[in-house]
């Protein structure tokens, strides 16, 4: 008893992983694993689709937008977009890889109360974060050269 | 009980996690007040565009037409959503790490789960309306 008031005392002055928080920290780990696999899945698709239908789709495009015609011109623009694709497919890769990973390591860490795997977690989120904020610095740099480009 | 009870005390965050959080919570309002900037030049862009301020073709940029002034209020309306709650998480967050505060902390990781729900929940709803266009494309394409 007198170790359980102990345990109380000196919980008032921590910060705790009570029921509620690990209850949030669960949920957020459940959406965080979904939106990451929806994101591999999506990607996936998307060079699949690329795959099969990339010489198509390069071609109708460049007729489209009367970037001229010929060989040179669609094998220009497939190159350029399979390049893009691979861009797109590492960036989304080490994005999610990091949202993944915060979500199994804090599930499995709430589990079996084990700090160092919670820690984990937040260290992969917070990468995560950095990633996105960087990306997002990226953006808008691309979103003003075009606004001062006029 | 007792036991449970115990257990349930001696879980708490260390040092590290309290970095940890601190840092979430700093790059989380930094990501949201970079999405709201990023808004705000995608209106301008948006703005310059339809009063013909460009003369021509710049990096990306998109052609201007109805779509894409629907588009970029859908994408007004749900950065602003999902922002603000990125936004408040992060203030309760590094609130409750730098002031001790359980419930603060607590609150702070609440508004996270709503974030990621909100933008779960959105995903589904993009992902399904994806599938729906190509099915309706398919169709149409056949007749």
């Amino acid at each position: 008893m007198d170790q359980l008031q102990d345990d109380f005392l000196s919980s008032e002055n921590e910060l705790r992983i009570d029921n509620e928080t690990s209850g949030y920290l669960i949920e957020t780990s459940k959406w965080a694993k979904f939106i990451a696999l929806a994101f591999y899945i999506v990607t996936g698709i998307v060079i699949m689709v690329f795959l099969f239908y990339g010489s198509d789709i390069s071609e109708t495009y460049t007729r489209r937008r009367s970037f001229g015609s010929g060989r040179d011109v669609e094998s220009a623009f497939f190159i350029g977009i399979v390049i893009a694709l691979i861009l797109i497919a590492v960036v989304v890769a080490v994005t999610y890889y990091f949202l993944l990973a915060f979500a199994n390591k804090m599930q499995a860490g709430i589990a079996t109360e084990n700090i160092e795997l919670v820690n984990n977690g937040l260290k992969s989120l917070k990468v995560h974060f950095i990633i996105i904020g960087i990306l997002m610095i990226i953006g808008i740099l691309v979103t003003l050269y075009n606004i001062s480009n006029t | 009980m007792e036991q449970e009870q115990k257990s349930i005390f001696n879980f708490s965050f260390d040092e590290n996690s309290k970095e940890h959080i601190k840092t979430i919570g700093q790059w989380a309002a930094i990501n949201a007040i970079l999405a709201f900037v990023g808004l705000i030049l995608n209106i301008v862009q948006f703005v310059m565009l339809s009063r013909g301020v460009y003369r021509r073709a710049t990096l990306f940029n998109f052609n201007l037409s109805p779509q894409n002034g629907f588009t970029l209020f859908v994408q007004a309306l749900i950065s602003v959503l999902l922002n603000v709650f990125l936004y408040n998480a992060s203030v309760h967050l590094k609130k409750g790490v730098e002031g001790m505060n359980n419930e603060m902390l607590g609150k702070g990781f609440g508004m996270l789960r709503t974030y990621y729900k909100i933008y779960g929940i959105i995903l589904i709803v993009a992902l399904v309306l994806v599938v729906l266009g190509l099915l309706f494309l398919n169709t149409f394409r056949r007749y």
